[in-house]
């Protein structure tokens, strides 16, 4: 622990908010700090979004989904709101940032399909609601006949009658990736970065701020309010909340490698307000999907598994490709999303009425694809709040990834192993992840089971840890040069393995004494 | 490491677990020059090593032994009859021509066997493959991975643990956590009836006055970050949760031993077709997939519940691989072996008819006093079946296969109820 830093500006929250944010600012000679209650980024709604980057035709049915959230006569498409705005521009803007910080994306199609009368109405209402939005979106996409949808998609259900397909508006990458480049760019940049650094207090002294966190005190001018589902409470903490949440939810799976090649593109069927049922292929190489309504819960904490959810998603997805099983599924959750109760179809983007240094934000989905507008906006506010801005001279844009083994050619393998033997010890069976990698995450900053997992993909795999899991944790201990029985998950409360064997039979002994 | 000579194998064999090692040192018996065996560990004798229960070997050997004594067994033949080791070696791919790309701390390399024999065993099925509801903090282990942190790590997952599911490395870890001075509340099973053996039913939870709940499963499990709890409930027919049923119980640790699923990725990348219900590849009675001189054997063939069976297996699997590498002709498999009444599978799932074999299969349902038909050859009576309980028969070529009609393409069998 470090008392007493400074800083500028204090980012609370690692997700794709905080992280987008603290890169933009590395831009400028400022002292930034970013703050991370756990002990990996992108850990809570941003590890959970599905990262899909869109416009055309997977817009509009994001609309029609979450239209329920609309006040009473307000416009399902509202083109100069901070959202709608940003997300169009981070369509076009993100591939080019990807390429900058070295993160892995793919492009692909959309097929929205019909199987019946229902959905028919569907595709129709798609279409009305394009014409709302106009040209742009109107020439988003074709209708496909029967015939052209089994040549774009061979595996899809034989029920399949009509189609809407857009080649061009849908891009993908992995969240945690995107959060964890941002925020090691911003490193590289002079920004810092604190893990486990809970926030328990802001307390106004004298023109600045004084944070209270778990890893010690930071005072600080300008705070951001990036913690996500959590943001009311850090707004109350800095004076007051004008905002509350309402919280959605919905059951995410993710299927084996070995079903990859059974499809080409997103493929759904058209969204209802409140419903969202598709699958498709991941930057990865997985597919993932999803079927059933918006749940409602109390929290940003209710994040638990449902059985039922689970079946009733898969089934969902086998409806539409009846070669994928639930016998494929390696992996679900359920993602809460955050709705401020303020603007509960936008951003909310503003200084807090309580407090003139506190910008409090709240994205709602989609969030990855607006958070580049968004921070650039955050660079403006900041400017006009009397904040001195000054660019960096050698503000460096490039971040490298981590090498990843499973996708080198032999040559360029055994180039890295030659340099580092780590690099031919595969640790990771499912998703050949080696030693040097893990090693190398380690070094940019991964200190729990969870952020060696999203920086390498370590674990991500079919048998969830069975065979690398020991391996991993003993990685983790040797070098960060703590015991094995403090290694962690996630959190400091989450301590994978917590004694050593006869340990409990010494402490029974005692005992008995 | 050396790396021995890789540009002349006869027979290359993936992974050096029980199946691995019987199958090399049959291999090797048959007098094929260059026999290897590549592992992903630094050591030989795959999982043996973390079983240090006992129980092994008593068929194979008659003797009871424990896991790594029953690998010892075979590494000291291994060693004696200089059968070629390539260890902390990972194969990346294989091709249908039968290029194994592999690599290692020296680097990246490809050779090509005359022969291959699949030996990657199986691995455990998830929380999240079965979706099992709730939280999902740490502390919920699967029973292979816990037993590799008690017995070869020497660390313990937590202080009270429950297990879900009764496999028999559920059972086994249940009496290792109790010695270990853990407190294991309970064991619960979906089916009405255990899923392992008997024995391990009797000395595992029995002898140690553990608590199991059939036809019950865990609905939830409670705790953010670490496991705080599970609540337990009573399944229906289907194996979904009776609502109304529910008992919360505190642990800080769940354990998981609900199935195991043979390894096949590797087989999948050479082409090698699997059976839907096994796992494993589709194979003939010398073990032989649908991809020329590629042969499977042990586990990941099929699911065994004696390691007897695996290396007995997978001794067929070495044999004939070694056959093919001398270019001896091997029968095709021309008669289909079909499961019928209450049969979940059967292994080999084909034969040439002409040699002897060894019938492997599974019940789907348990039953008492059944007679067991292979086609209109074998008549067996059986006291009692169980899924969990592997049967086997032995088929001569001289007393039953001789006698079939030419030119019969299949053979069901069946196990029925005696009185019918």
């Amino acid at each position: 622990m470090v008392n007493n830093r400074e800083a500028d500006i204090v980012i609370i929250g690692g997700g794709i908010a905080g992280t987008a944010i603290a890169r933009e600012l590395s831009k400028y000679n400022l002292k930034t700090i970013l703050v991370e209650k756990n002990y990996a980024l992108a850990n809570g709604q941003t590890k959970t979004a599905t990262a899909s980057i869109y416009a055309g035709l997977v817009m509009i049915g994001s609309l029609i989904a979450k239209s329920i959230l609309l006040k009473p006569g307000e416009p399902l498409y509202n083109p100069d709101g901070f959202k709608m705005r940003w997300c169009e521009e981070g369509f076009r803007e993100w591939p080019k940032v990807f390429d900058e910080l070295d993160i892995k994306y793919i492009r692909l199609p959309v097929l929205v399909f019909a199987r019946n009368e229902e959905e028919l109405k569907g595709l129709d209402y798609y279409e009305k609601v394009a014409q709302e939005m106009g040209e742009e979106y109107v020439n988003s996409y074709r209708i496909v006949n029967k015939d052209e949808i089994f040549e774009i998609e061979p595996n899809l259900t034989k029920n399949a009658i009509k189609g809407l397909y857009d080649d061009r508006h849908l891009v993908d990458a992995f969240p945690p990736e995107i959060a964890i480049a941002l925020a090691e760019n911003a490193k590289d940049n002079d920004v810092e970065v604190i893990l486990d650094a809970e926030v328990k207090n802001i307390i106004k002294e004298n023109a600045h701020h004084i944070v209270e966190t778990k890893q010690g005190n930071i005072k600080t001018n300008f705070i951001i309010n990036c913690a996500g589902g959590y943001a009311d409470r850090i707004a109350q903490m800095g004076g007051g909340s004008d905002f509350k949440f309402n919280y959605k939810t919905s059951t995410l799976m993710i299927y084996d490698k070995n079903k990859r090649n059974l499809i080409n593109s997103m493929v759904r069927t058209p969204c209802q307000p409140g419903f969202l049922e598709f699958v498709k292929p991941t930057a990865h190489g997985n597919l993932i999907g999803t079927s059933g309504r918006y749940g409602t819960v109390e929290g940003a904490e209710d994040t638990e598994i449902i059985l039922e959810d689970g079946i009733q998603g898969a089934n969902g997805v086998s409806n539409i490709i009846p070669g994928i099983t639930r016998k494929d599924v390696i992996n679900l959750w359920r993602g809460v999303r955050a709705f401020g109760t303020k603007e509960p179809d936008d951003y909310l983007v503003e200084f807090s009425p309580f407090n003139e240094k506190i910008i409090n934000i709240v994205l709602r989905a989609p969030g990855i694809a607006g958070a580049l507008g968004l921070s650039r906006h955050v660079v403006e506010m900041l400017t006009e709040a009397g904040l001195k801005l000054e660019k960096k001279s050698n503000f460096n844009p490039k971040r490298r990834a981590i090498p990843d083994f499973s996708e080198l050619s032999d040559e360029e393998r055994n180039e890295l192993i030659k340099k580092d033997p780590r690099y031919g010890h595969v640790i990771c069976r499912c998703e050949t992840v080696t030693e040097g990698e893990i090693v190398e995450a380690i070094r940019r900053g991964a200190i729990s089971e969870q952020g060696i997992k999203f920086r390498t993909r370590a674990g991500m795999g079919r048998c969830k840890r069975g065979f690398c899991g020991p391996r991993v944790i003993e990685i983790l201990a040797r070098e960060l040069n703590i015991p094995i029985t403090e290694v962690v998950k996630r959190s400091y409360n989450s301590v994978l393995i917590p004694y050593k064997a006869k340990e409990l039979l010494l402490e029974k002994e005692e005992a008995l004494i | 490491m050396m790396i021995p000579k890789n540009d002349n194998i006869d027979v290359l064999i993936i992974g050096a677990g029980p199946a691995g090692l019987a199958a090399a040192i049959r291999a090797k018996e048959e007098g094929v020059p260059n026999v290897t065996i590549i592992e992903r560990d630094k050591i030989l004798g795959g999982l043996l090593h973390q079983c240090i229960h006992n129980g092994f070997g008593l068929w194979y050997f008659g003797e009871d032994m424990t896991g790594p004594e029953y690998a010892k067994k075979f590494i000291n033949r291994i060693k004696e009859m200089g059968i070629n080791v390539l260890l902390d070696s990972m194969v990346l791919n294989i091709t249908p021509d039968k290029k194994v790309t592999f690599c290692n701390e020296n680097g990246v390399q490809t050779i090509n066997p005359k022969a291959i024999i699949l030996a990657m065993g199986c691995r455990e099925r998830t929380r999240e493959s079965i979706m099992v509801s709730g939280n999902r903090p740490a502390g919920v282990f699967t029973a292979g991975t816990a037993q590799r942190f008690v017995n070869v790590e020497g660390y313990i997952p937590g202080k009270e643990v429950v297990i879900l599911g009764s496999g028999d490395i559920g059972m086994i870890m249940a009496r290792r956590l109790t010695l270990e001075g853990l407190n294991v509340k309970a064991v619960v099973e979906v089916l009405p009836y255990i899923g392992g053996l008997i024995r391990n039913e009797v000395q595992c939870l029995h002898d140690f006055n553990i608590d199991i709940l059939l036809k019950h499963t865990v609905s939830w499990i409670h705790g953010r970050e670490r496991v705080e709890g599970v609540t337990i409930s009573e399944v229906d027919d289907r194996m979904m949760p009776i609502a109304g049923t529910e008992k919360r119980v505190d642990c800080d640790t769940l354990i998981l031993s609900v199935g195991l699923i043979p390894e096949n990725e590797l087989s999948t990348m050479a082409g090698v077709k699997l059976d839907p219900i096994t796992g494993g590849p589709i194979v003939n009675e010398f073990r032989m997939t649908n991809a020329n001189g590629i042969f499977a054997g042990g586990n990941v063939v099929q699911v065994h519940d004696l390691v007897d069976n695996v290396s007995w297996e997978s001794e067929i699997a070495g044999f004939n691989a070694a056959r093919y590498a001398k270019g001896e002709e091997l029968d095709e498999g021309v008669i289909k072996l079909i499961p019928g009444e209450n049969i979940r599978y059967v292994v080999p799932q084909m034969i040439s008819g002409k040699e002897d074999v060894t019938l492997y299969m599974r019940v789907q349902e348990p039953k008492e006093t059944v007679r067991v038909n292979v086609g209109d050859i074998l008549k067996k009576t059986e006291r009692v079946v169980k899924p969990s309980s592997m049967l086997t028969y032995d088929i001569s070529y001289e007393k039953h296969l001789s006698k079939v009609p030419k030119g019969i393409k299949e053979i069901v069998i069946n196990c029925e109820e005696k009185g019918k």
